[in-house]
Formats: structure tokens, C-alpha cells, sequence
């Protein structure tokens, strides 16, 4: 008989080790299995609305990798501003089996509401796209509407058919479905006829829907990164064309955050210019996408760099996260959100001469801004800035240089969106960090001395109601 | 199996954490955040008795920063923070502790003052033994009074809502000032939108009065239409920044709609005439009355200056440059012009307007600086120049350096920074700077005149020079160019090392290095003449580089598509090319500009051999280089040359948008590192571009400056004028028959800071003839630089990233600044100017 080799415990280390190993490799799993939430958020980065007004679609992270997957929801505005209007509002009737709203009084804002976000979400349309997202923006073409969203976690651009109903078309089917290869480009090289790829980091996505531009920043500090690149979107002459990955371009300033799609230029009719921020060099830089010369066999459209210019004359200037134009184009004027110093910049622009752009004003806002609207009331331009760290939006008169007003929010504010009916006043705000969707009351008061819910939060979309 | 230890379960979950978790974010715990603004209030503390008293009861000591005589009478800074509606009570005085008051000392933290949202200004009205202080809110109409005896008080308790009464003002401020006249204390208020200037009497603390709205009149620059004419919205005013001048009982107001500055008298409480300023403005601060000058009246850039004046500075709306009103003779100062014996009127900053002071960053507010040595009626005052060696009368010493001393201006910037300006400082020369009385002092400093700096601690110790010698650099651009017959001949400046032939013993005087700085002599030493910058202050610490037909800045750009214009002409299209703008000129004898094509050829197939075999490859480019024929702001006409064939050719080998550099031809593009390229192209007629006369002319001046002082015999001089090339480019001198490049042939580069002049190296052919000198060939991008230091610099010191507001306490001589980003509250003293505490 042969002896048993004696059998003895582990060393406490290395039982350590092994549980210790064992946690990591659980820890951050791959999640195959566990499907993210198709009726809520779940660290929503990204909010656009549908050109008719009738849909909001907030796109979730899945940051902390909890889930397999982000989501792209179809959230009913109406119902939404319904709700606002009426608390007693009890069902969205446009979703298909929706279940009834769920709200509680909103314990840290008086008059407002917390409700469940499963009420107001179309989870028969809910589409699953990797991690990471960061951006997203909605194109209204000749006979269709495009919802694309820039995708960090598969290097992609997810593009969606919207139709009025809050469908959303990714090539996948039913609650939850994964969006197909078709509907990601950017990911295969052979799709694209200039054998080109998304580059990696995308920061922000803007679109010129008159030309089907889909204009990317990428906010790599690799120099060897391309960091703007170019989709062009068939759909803009009609028909059902797919997006087409054209061009990456590099030897750009290091880490570009954020783009807005400039007027036309006299003489320059036939391209599209951006001015883009960087959060790492002090600059702003003007691209174009060039569309070829019909006159010659000039096939391969692209993008490039028309002009750079310093953003001098401040201490830092070098970490500028968001911007936005003035709606009224006479004004000739771009608003940035800046982390160095924290302050809201005007940026007076000249149409004719990019390098002419100045920083013409700089004022100081709550710490850690992030993103920003700028809208118009009564022919007044008013910013509203987003900081994520103070969790507030700050309403700002750039012409009295004078703070309208602030709206506390909830942890972590980031994206906002404008409602696009001009006679629906309201802001929406993506929590990042709460999983929610804020509704904020823009609403100007009959009377100034009983503001009533201006400049409140009315409602906030959660996971789920607040514990009692 | 025994449990895990407490170490195993550490690193169980210190891997967990890692795994799992994101670095955690840390924030400020900053105290004060988003101030708007100070005012400094003295409140003397017996226990918990707090009583007012007017700020010149209070000091602060030197050494220790403590209260000075009277222990009990401590300086207090309020500071208004926006971002919280709160207002932050500061014991500057304090020698132990934490200077911030603890309004409420049982909630955690500090506590502050509720003031409502948004208070945009601060103010106060002390008098022996009580007071206020009056905080503006920036979504009410109402101004609200704290009594000072309350600032530490805890607004908690019960009591002290008595203590705060809101006082309406019959609109939004966004300015605020307490005027004293004779016994009546008026609270003044600025409403932008309601283009008013809000006037309540608050002498009887029990009854303050009712608002008196004085709106105030239009018109400017687009009319003196008056609110509510024709002259549109934008001839209405729209008041925003208050500054008080006591002396003569007036208010200014500044308006950033309308071109001018509204004049309140303030003992009719009327608005008087406007001053038309021809700018709209923001901030003001008036100063008071400068000294009678004695000395050197006749080298004022304005002679009319030397009267006891006082100066209204302006921040203007647009810029945030500062202008300069002149109150005794009502009229602007041209603040950036040099003083006599510099007869032209060239600018001390060549980048500003002459009626703008000399600065580069937009000013964000601004303070009169009355410092506590300066007696306006007394005789020349003891100014603090750096002196050193002087010898004084009986009685006067030299005054130390790094002190400031007289009546001017501080201000901050919006880069962060604190500077000084001071538009009458006409002490040309050492005499008022070295001694009191004026006496025993010579000429030879070289602290010559400070424009916009009074007194500065800095010092031009050396006359500008070139920092090393030029430094050459051959970068081969793969060009037949780019093949030099004899070694990397490159051409060297003027009076250069001698790798020339011409080593004229004339240039000995000017430097080593060929760089000639304008100059004078402004004394004589025992080794001979000492020579310095004629304009010492437009000089600039600067790098430069001359590099040989480089790129045009801006111009290298992809995007542009070569097409064929209707008469058959090559053109590059580049819309957003701006090619007038960044510079290109294509004009016969004076600088015609070369398209080189940086991409390969893209031809169809059947077109590739043709096309390889005109424009090479990447590693073997040929005929890439194209004349520029005419240039326009959005496109170039070209030529083709016979090497190239004709324009099908170059269509059917690009036919596709092109990466592309616009290259000076046969010429050296001067950059300096601030500077930049300052060329004088302009988008002339039809959008060609065409030199800009006025900014030629401005070049020409400089260079016949460069040449008289260089002694250049006069008959010489209009010559070498009509040489001059285009702004911001340098054209190399020629070889004479005899192989001297002569020293007075070369062309003359001038600019703002310094001129030179370029000669060919020179290079020994054999010919049948025997041996020839002729001028090297240079290679493409090649560069020669060099670096002026020791230029003067005005006074700056760094203060927080967002510096919004400034006080200063007439007495104290120190500074209080807001820095609305992070710093909170700073201080400064002035003698020695020396960066104090930071409260936060």
C-alpha cells in the first residue's frame, strides 16, 4: 500500500494569493452573462434628442465594466414633459407595455420629483453597443434619421435609423439586442475605401447633416495617434447609405476634447470647418473636411487642419473641455469651458480669418466644468454651464457677464441637452455618477418674485426610487 | 484551517481595491471660492465687543504682520463669494490662529455670512465707531447693509438678523461705491440693464433714503442720439464700472455699449457732459494728482504732461487694453509712444496702439496707487529707481530699490499677473531716481524711462545683445539646391566672424555678432563711449531665427487642389489657404514666392511613368518647386515651368487635393519666438495680396534709423532705402566684381527690435579667367539664429489664475487681490514689493 502523500494546508500567504487572485480575475469579469439594465442607466455619458422633438436617447457607459455592454434607451419626451406639467401624470401611453410611473417627492428639491426611469423608457427598443461610450449626435437627412454614437470600448461609431416611434435600428433585434458589425464603423478597415479605422480615444462627435459629415476628435496624448478623423454619411443625397469611415489625420494638437461645426465661410461654401478644443495644449484648431473636386477625378474626400491659433493671454489656457456657438450666428462667437483657469471663455471669431479667433472675455465659474449649452432667450444669449465637481449648472449672461442663476444637481452632472421644441424650456442632464436624467425648469416665470420651479430640477429619472 | 490573518485580508482587499476601484478624486477644501471682490474694513476687538473704526485706525506691522500700535484694532478683509451667496470675514491683523473668521464656530467647517445669490460688489462706509459694509447680489434689486460691528458676529444667533437691512436700489448692480460729500454718505450703484446709475442717500443710517435712477444719456460714437432715439439699441448706455474722485466731487461711470464715460457731479447728483474716450469700457480708476515736474519736461512724449495732472485708466470693453484719459487737460494720452528725442513717435510695444498702454494681456481690474511716502503738493518726490552710487545732499539718501513710491496704477491681467502702470513717469534720466533732492546724481544710468512701470525694481543692466553667436544649421530639403560646392558655406550677418572677406573695422563698434541693436551713447567710461539701446523699452527678450527660403508660417497645409482657370493658368485652390494673411507675396523685384508640392503624384495608371518621371518620388522629388505668379488670400496662380511640360501634365499627376508649403523665394523669413513673422502682406484689390504701405513705411523708418546710427554717410542712405525687402523678410547682400560683399550693399532687415544685414559667404572658383569670387550658394532652410536678453521688462509678479479684483489701503502700501480660481485672498506689500499671505 502505497502511502498517501500527506496533504497539508496552504501557507496563509499563499491561500492569500490565491483568494487575492481569484477576486482579481472575478473582480473585473468579463460579464458575458449579465445583461445591463434595458429600462434605466447606468453611468449615461451621452443624451441627443430626435429632430421631431418626441424622443430623447440617453447612451449609458457601462464605465465600471459591470455589465457586458453600454445601452443606447429611446426615453418619451413627451411623457416626460407631461409628467413635468402634471404630477399626476401616471403612464406614458406611447410605450408599448410600459408600466406605470412610479414617483416620490424629491427630498432635496423642493416641488420636484424623483421617478423611476422604467416608466419613461422604451425598453422594447433599448439597444446594447460596447463599453465606453463618450458622445453622441443625431442627423436628419432627406428621408431618414441617424443617431451615432462614438464607442471608446470597440473603436467604433455606432450608428442607428431612428424612426418616430423611438426605434432604434443597429442591426439588432429585440430589447437589448447587440448592434450589429454593420451598423459599427470604424472597426474594419475593409469597409472603408481609404483602408482606414477609427483611431483610438474618440472625444466628441459632431455632424454636418448638409454634406453627411461625421466628424470625430480623438484626445490620445500618443503623437503617433491620429487624433480627427472623418466619416462621411451616405444618407445625406437620400437614400440608405451607410456611414463610411474616409480619413484619420495625425500631427495634431494632443488631446482634442470637443468640436462645433462653424457657419459656412464666405468662399469656403463647399467645406465644412469645426473649431476643436484640446484639454492639453494651450490652442484652438480649425478643421475642414474637403469634398473632393468635382471637376477633377478627385474621389477621397478628407480632413485637415485649416488652422491652429494659441489661446494666449490667460494662466494656463490649456485644458479646455467643451464648446459651443453663439445661436446668433451675427455675433460671430464661440463659448469654451476651461479647467485652467475654471472659467467660461467667450472666443470672438472672424469668418473670414481663423487665426484671428481672440479670447475676448473670461469668467470665472463653480469648480470643475465639464460641458455646456448655450441657447437663446428674448434675442439674449444665455451659457449654461455644467460643473461636475461643484454639481451645479450655472446660467450665465455672457453679455452683463452676470450668473442668472444656478440649479444644484445631483452627483455627477455631465452631458446636457437643450429640449429641441422651442416651446418646451428644458434642460436635460445626464448623472454620470447617479445613473440618472435630470429635468431642469427653464421656464421663466410670470412673475420674478415667485420663481416657482425656475431653475429647478422638476424631475429626475433613477434606477429606482429613493429608500424612504 | 485557521482563518486568514488580518495581513492576508489586507491584501486580499488591497487587490480587490486595485482590481476594482478608480483612483479616488480629491478635491480643494478651499475656504474661499469664486470671490467677486474685497473691501478692507478695521474693526477694533475687545473680547466680544467689535467696534468700527475708519481703516486709517488700523496697520499692520512689517515685521510680524500683527496690528501694530494699538493691539486691539485689527484690519479685516470681506470678501463676497458668488459661488456660495456667502461673505468671508479675514483678520488680517491676526498673529496667531487661522486669520478666517468662524462666523459660526459650532457648525464644522467655516462659516461665513449669508448674503444672498450672486454678490457681485462690496463696499463700505466706516466712520469712527460704527459702520457698514453694502454687498450687492446679483439677482436683486435690493443692496444689502451689514453692520460692520456684526462681521464676526455668528448670523445665527439671534439678533443679528437686526443687524442686516437690504436697502433697494431699483435694479441689478453690478458695481458699487460709497461717495462722501461733506457730511452726506452716498451709496452708488451701477444697473446695467436698466442703463441707470442708482443713487441712495444712507448718511442717516435709521432712514436710508429712496433710490434717486439717474439714467443716463446715449449716443457716442454711433450719435448723441439719447436713449430712446434712433441711434438703436446699441447707442443706449449700459453703464458697469463705478470710480470715485473725492477731490473734485465727480463720478465716473464706464459704459461697454457706448464710446464714452458718463461724469456724475456729485453735488447736484446731475450728469455732466460725457468724456468721449472713443472706446467702451469696463473698469476705471482715477489717481491723484501726479507731481509738478522740474526736470526734463522737454523729453516728455507729451510736454503737456508735465503739469500736476490726474488720470482717469480705462480697461476697454473689447480688448481689455487700457487707455488713459488725462482729466486736467481732457484729453487721451498716448500712452505707448516713446518720449523725445525719439522724434517719430515710434510705440513702446510696436504691437499696440500708440493711445493703448503697453500691454499685451487684457487688464481685468484696475487700482490707484497713492502710495503713503507721496505728498502731491511737496517738491519732486523721493522716487525709488534702483538706485546705487549716488551722491546725495545733506539730508537725502538714495531710496532703495524694488520700492514703489508715487502715484500710478496697478493692475491684473487676466494671464494671472500683476503689473504697474504709470503714463507721466518722466524721470528720463538717474536725477530723480538716485537722490531726493534731485542732486548729485549723474546721466549714465541706464534706467532710462519707464513708461509703464514706475520705478521698477527691474533693471536694464546690459544693453541688449546677441546672447551667442548665430548658430547655423543646414537642414537639406533634398532640393539640387540643397548641394553646396565648398562645405556648408552659409552667409553670416554683417560685421560677422571673419569667414568673410570684408572685415570693415567700422562694424567693431556695434558687436561681435553682426546684430545691430539701435543705439546711442549714454556715457563714457574710462574704456571709451558706453553705448545703449536707443529705445531701451522696445527692446525684447526674444529668440530669432532667419532661416533661408522656409516655410511661410501657416503655410503648410494640405487641402489645396490644383485646377486649370478658365485661360488655361495652373491655380492652386485653397479656400481656407489665407495666404495674403499668413504672408505670400508674388510681386516682380520684391518677392515672389514658390508653391512647393509635397505629395506624390496620384495619377491613373497609364499616366504613372509620366508622372514619376517629372516628379520623382517621395525620396527623389523633382521639379516639385512652382513659381508663384499672383497670390491671392484664397489661391495662387502658378507657373509651370518648361522642365514640367504644360498644365495637363501637372493635373493629370495630382489629381487629387495636395499637401502643399508656400516658400520664400530667394529670401530669409525672420521669426522671432513673441513676435513672430511680422510681415506687411494685406488682401489688397480682388483678394490679391499686395504689401501694405503703411506697415512698409513703419519698416523703412526703422531701417534708416538702423543706418543713420550705424553712421552710414547720408548720401548712402535713400540707396539702401529702396532695398529694404518686405517686412519680416531678409534678402541676402551681392558680390561686387572686385568679390567684396560690401558692409553698406547688403539690404537692410529692420523690425521693431533690431536690424542686421545679410552677406553672401564667399567662395573661390577657378575659371579660365583664373580665380573667381562669387557668393555661396545657400542651402534651403538654412538658419541662422540668435537671442536678445537683458532687454527691459516691465514689472510683473505672478498673482492666481483668475485675479478679478484688487484694493489698496492709501497708508498700508499693500495690495489685496482676488484671485477668483484658487488663490482666494492675496496680499502684497509695496516697499519692498514683496508677495505676502494667501487666505484661503
Amino acid at each position: 500500500m502505497t502511502a498517501r502523500p500527506h496533504w497539508s494546508p496552504p501557507s496563509r500567504a499563499l491561500r492569500a494569493a490565491c483568494l487575492a487572485l481569484g477576486v482579481a480575475s472575478v473582480g473585473c469579469p468579463a460579464n458575458e452573462g449579465v445583461d445591463p439594465p434595458g429600462d434605466s442607466f447606468f453611468y449615461p455619458v451621452t443624451l441627443a434628442a430626435s429632430p421631431t422633438g418626441n424622443w430623447l436617447y440617453v447612451t449609458s457607459s457601462d464605465f465600471d465594466l459591470r455589465y457586458n455592454g453600454g445601452t443606447v434607451a429611446p426615453v418619451d419626451l413627451a411623457c416626460l414633459r407631461a409628467r413635468v406639467a402634471d404630477p399626476t401624470h401616471a403612464r406614458c401611453a406611447a410605450l408599448p407595455n410600459a408600466p406605470d410611473v412610479r414617483c416620490v417627492a424629491d427630498r432635496d428639491q423642493p416641488g420636484g420629483f424623483v421617478c423611476e426611469a422604467r416608466g419613461f423608457v422604451r425598453a422594447d427598443q433599448v439597444r446594447r453597443i460596447s463599453p465606453y461610450a463618450v458622445d453622441s449626435a443625431v442627423a436628419r437627412y432627406p428621408d431618414r434619421t441617424r443617431l451615432y454614437v462614438a464607442v471608446r470600448g470597440d473603436g467604433s461609431v455606432t450608428w442607428f435609423d431612428l424612426d418616430d416611434n423611438g426605434g432604434l435600428d443597429c442591426g439588432a433585434e429585440g430589447a437589448l439586442g447587440r448592434c450589429g458589425d454593420s451598423h459599427r464603423v470604424g472597426t474594419d478597415s475593409a469597409q472603408s475605401p481609404t483602408a482606414a479605422r477609427l483611431p483610438p480615444d474618440p472625444s466628441s462627435i459632431s455632424v454636418d447633416p448638409a454634406r453627411g459629415w461625421v466628424f470625430l476628435t480623438h484626445q490620445s496624448s500618443d503623437v503617433g495617434l491620429a487624433r480627427a478623423s472623418l466619416i462621411r454619411d451616405g444618407a445625406a443625397g437620400g437614400g440608405g447609405g451607410a456611414p463610411v469611415m474616409l480619413s484619420a489625420l495625425g500631427s495634431l494638437s494632443p488631446g482634442l476634447s470637443s468640436a462645433a461645426l462653424l457657419p459656412r465661410a464666405p468662399g469656403s461654401e463647399e467645406r465644412s470647418t469645426w473649431v476643436v478644443t484640446s484639454r492639453a495644449e494651450a490652442s484652438l484648431s480649425f478643421f475642414q473636411a474637403y469634398p473632393g473636386n468635382a471637376t477633377l477625378r478627385d474621389g477621397s474626400p478628407f480632413v485637415y487642419r485649416s488652422a491652429i491659433i494659441g489661446v494666449r493671454g490667460l494662466s494656463g489656457g490649456n485644458n479646455n473641455r467643451a464648446v459651443a456657438l453663439d445661436p446668433d450666428a451675427s455675433r460671430h462667437r464661440a463659448f469654451v469651458v476651461s479647467r485652467a483657469p475654471e472659467a467660461l471663455l467667450t472666443v470672438t471669431l472672424d469668418p473670414a480669418n481663423p487665426t484671428a479667433a481672440v479670447v475676448s472675455d473670461v469668467l470665472p465659474v463653480p469648480q470643475g466644468p465639464s460641458r455646456l449649452v448655450v441657447r437663446s432667450v428674448d434675442g439674449r444669449t444665455q451659457v449654461l454651464v455644467v460643473s461636475f465637481d461643484a454639481r451645479r449648472v450655472t446660467v450665465i449672461d455672457p453679455d452683463e457677464r452676470r450668473v442668472i442663476g444656478q440649479v444644484v444637481t445631483r452627483r455627477g452632472p455631465h452631458q446636457a441637452l437643450l429640449d429641441p421644441s422651442p416651446s418646451q424650456p428644458f434642460l436635460y442632464v445626464v448623472d454620470f455618477l447617479d445613473g440618472a436624467l435630470e429635468v431642469i425648469d427653464l421656464r421663466p416665470p410670470a412673475d420674478p418674485a415667485a420663481p416657482g420651479t425656475y431653475l429647478r430640477r422638476v424631475l429626475t429619472l433613477a434606477p429606482q426610487l429613493p429608500q424612504e | 484551517m485557521r482563518p486568514l490573518s488580518l495581513r492576508s485580508a489586507a491584501l486580499v482587499g488591497a487587490t480587490l481595491a486595485a482590481a476594482c476601484s478608480t483612483t479616488p478624486a480629491i478635491s480643494n477644501t478651499n475656504n474661499i471660492i469664486r470671490a467677486t471682490d474685497v473691501e478692507l474694513v478695521c474693526l477694533e476687538v475687545v473680547g466680544s465687543t467689535v467696534t468700527p473704526h475708519p481703516t486709517t485706525r488700523c496697520s499692520l506691522s512689517d515685521t510680524d504682520n500683527g496690528p501694530g500700535a494699538n493691539a486691539n484694532f485689527h484690519l479685516h478683509a470681506v470678501v463676497p463669494q458668488f459661488d456660495r451667496g456667502e461673505l468671508a470675514v479675514i483678520d488680517l491683523a491676526t498673529t496667531s490662529g487661522v486669520a478666517l473668521v468662524d462666523n459660526s464656530p459650532a457648525i464644522p467647517g467655516y462659516s461665513f455670512v449669508p448674503v444672498g445669490e450672486f454678490p457681485v460688489a462690496i463696499t463700505s462706509d466706516v466712520s469712527e465707531g460704527s459702520g457698514y459694509v453694502y454687498v450687492a447680489g446679483g439677482r436683486s434689486d435690493r443692496v444689502l447693509r451689514i453692520d460692520a460691528a456684526a462681521l464676526r458676529a455668528d448670523p445665527r444667533r439671534a439678533g443679528f438678523a437686526a443687524r442686516r437691512v437690504e436697502i433697494s436700489i431699483g435694479g441689478l448692480a453690478r458695481d458699487l461705491a460709497l461717495v462722501r460729500s461733506g457730511d452726506r454718505h452716498l451709496l452708488v450703484a451701477t444697473l446695467p440693464e436698466s442703463r441707470a446709475v442708482s443713487i441712495v442717500d444712507v448718511t442717516d443710517p435709521a432712514a436710508p433714503g429712496a433710490p434717486r435712477i439717474l439714467t443716463l444719456r446715449g449716443g457716442g460714437a454711433l450719435g448723441d442720439a439719447g436713449a430712446g432715439a434712433d441711434a438703436g439699441a446699441q447707442a443706449l448706455p449700459h453703464p458697469v464700472g463705478l470710480a470715485i474722485d473725492e477731490e473734485s466731487a465727480r463720478i465716473y461711470v464706464t459704459d461697454d455699449a457706448i464710446d464714452r464715460v458718463h461724469v456724475i457731479d456729485v453735488a447736484t447728483l446731475a450728469e455732466l457732459d460725457s468724456l468721449p474716450v472713443g472706446e467702451r469700457t469696463r473698469v476705471a480708476a482715477v489717481t491723484g494728482l501726479a507731481r509738478t515736474r522740474r526736470y526734463k519736461c522737454d523729453q516728455a512724449a507729451d510736454p503737456d504732461h508735465c503739469t500736476r495732472s490726474r488720470y482717469l485708466y480705462l480697461t476697454t470693453a473689447d480688448e481689455g487694453a487700457v487707455i488713459v484719459w488725462d482729466l486736467t487737460r481732457g484729453a487721451r494720452v498716448r500712452p505707448n509712444v516713446l518720449p523725445q528725442p525719439n522724434a517719430r513717435g515710434s510705440r513702446v510695444e510696436p504691437s499696440v496702439a500708440t493711445d493703448r498702454v503697453a500691454l499685451l494681456v487684457p487688464a481685468t481690474a484696475l487700482v490707484a496707487i497713492n502710495t503713503s511716502a507721496y505728498d502731491p503738493m511737496a517738491r519732486d518726490i523721493p522716487v525709488s529707481s534702483p538706485a546705487d552710487t549716488a551722491t546725495c545732499s545733506a539730508g537725502y539718501t538714495p531710496t532703495a530699490a524694488g520700492n514703489f513710491s508715487g502715484v500710478f496704477v496697478g493692475a491684473v491681467l487676466r494671464n494671472g499677473q500683476f503689473t504697474v502702470i504709470d503714463v507721466d513717469d518722466y524721470n528720463v534720466d538717474t536725477w530723480e531716481a538716485q537722490c531726493q533732492d534731485g542732486a548729485g546724481s549723474t546721466a549714465s544710468g541706464t534706467y532710462r524711462f519707464v513708461r509703464h512701470a514706475p520705478h521698477a525694481q527691474t533693471q536694464l543692466n546690459l544693453a541688449p545683445a546677441v546672447a551667442s553667436a548665430p548658430q547655423t544649421t543646414a537642414v537639406l530639403s533634398g532640393s539640387a539646391r540643397g548641394q553646396t560646392l565648398e562645405g556648408a558655406a552659409a552667409p553670416v550677418f554683417a560685421c560677422g566672424p571673419s569667414r568673410t572677406r570684408d572685415m570693415t573695422p567700422a562694424c567693431n563698434d556695434a558687436n561681435s555678432f553682426g546684430v545691430v541693436l539701435p543705439r546711442r551713447q549714454i556715457g563714457t567710461s574710462s574704456a571709451g563711449p558706453v553705448y545703449g539701446p536707443t529705445d531701451p523699452f522696445t527692446s525684447r527678450n526674444e529668440a530669432w531665427t532667419f532661416a533661408f527660403e522656409s516655410v511661410l508660417p501657416g503655410l503648410d497645409q494640405t487641402g489645396g487642389a490644383l485646377v486649370a482657370d478658365s485661360t488655361g493658368t495652373l491655380v492652386l485652390e485653397a479656400p481656407g489657404g489665407l495666404f495674403c494673411t499668413r504672408g505670400a507675396l508674388a510681386v516682380d523685384a520684391i518677392a515672389r514666392d514658390m508653391l512647393r508640392i509635397v505629395s506624390d503624384p496620384t495619377p491613373l495608371v497609364a499616366d504613372r511613368e509620366l508622372c514619376a518621371q517629372t516628379f520623382g518620388s517621395g525620396s527623389a522629388p523633382l521639379n516639385r518647386d512652382l513659381v508663384v505668379n499672383r497670390a491671392y488670400e484664397d489661391r495662387l496662380q502658378l507657373r509651370v515651368a518648361p522642365e514640367v511640360g504644360d498644365v495637363a501634365t501637372v493635373l493629370r499627376c495630382y489629381p487629387q487635393a495636395i499637401q502643399f508649403q508656400v516658400r520664400a523665394g530667394q529670401q530669409w523669413i525672420a521669426q522671432g519666438s513673441h513676435s513672430h513673422f511680422l510681415h506687411s502682406v494685406r488682401v489688397g484689390a480682388g483678394r490679391e495680396c499686395e504689401i501694405d504701405p503703411v506697415k512698409q513705411a513703419e519698416v523703412v523708418a526703422f531701417a534708416e534709423r538702423c543706418l543713420l546710427d550705424r553712421g552710414t554717410p547720408s548720401p548712402q542712405v535713400p540707396t539702401l532705402l529702396r532695398r529694404v525687402c518686405p517686412a519680416g523678410r531678409a534678402c541676402t547682400g551681392t558680390v561686387t566684381p572686385a568679390g567684396v560683399a560690401l558692409r553698406d550693399d547688403a539690404p537692410v532687415f529692420a523690425n521693431p527690435y533690431l536690424c542686421t544685414q545679410i552677406y553672401p559667404a564667399l567662395l573661390q572658383r577657378e575659371t579660365p579667367r583664373g580665380i573667381e569670387v562669387v557668393a555661396s550658394p545657400v542651402d534651403r532652410d538654412t538658419q541662422i539664429s540668435f537671442s536678445l536678453i537683458n532687454a527691459y521688462e516691465a514689472f510683473r509678479t505672478d498673482t492666481g489664475p483668475l485675479p478679478v479684483a484688487i484694493r489698496h489701503l492709501r497708508g498700508l502700501d499693500r495690495l489685496y487681490v482676488i484671485d477668483a480660481a484658487q488663490n482666494g485672498l492675496m496680499e502684497f506689500r509695496l516697499n519692498p514689493f514683496e508677495r505676502g499671505r494667501i487666505f484661503n
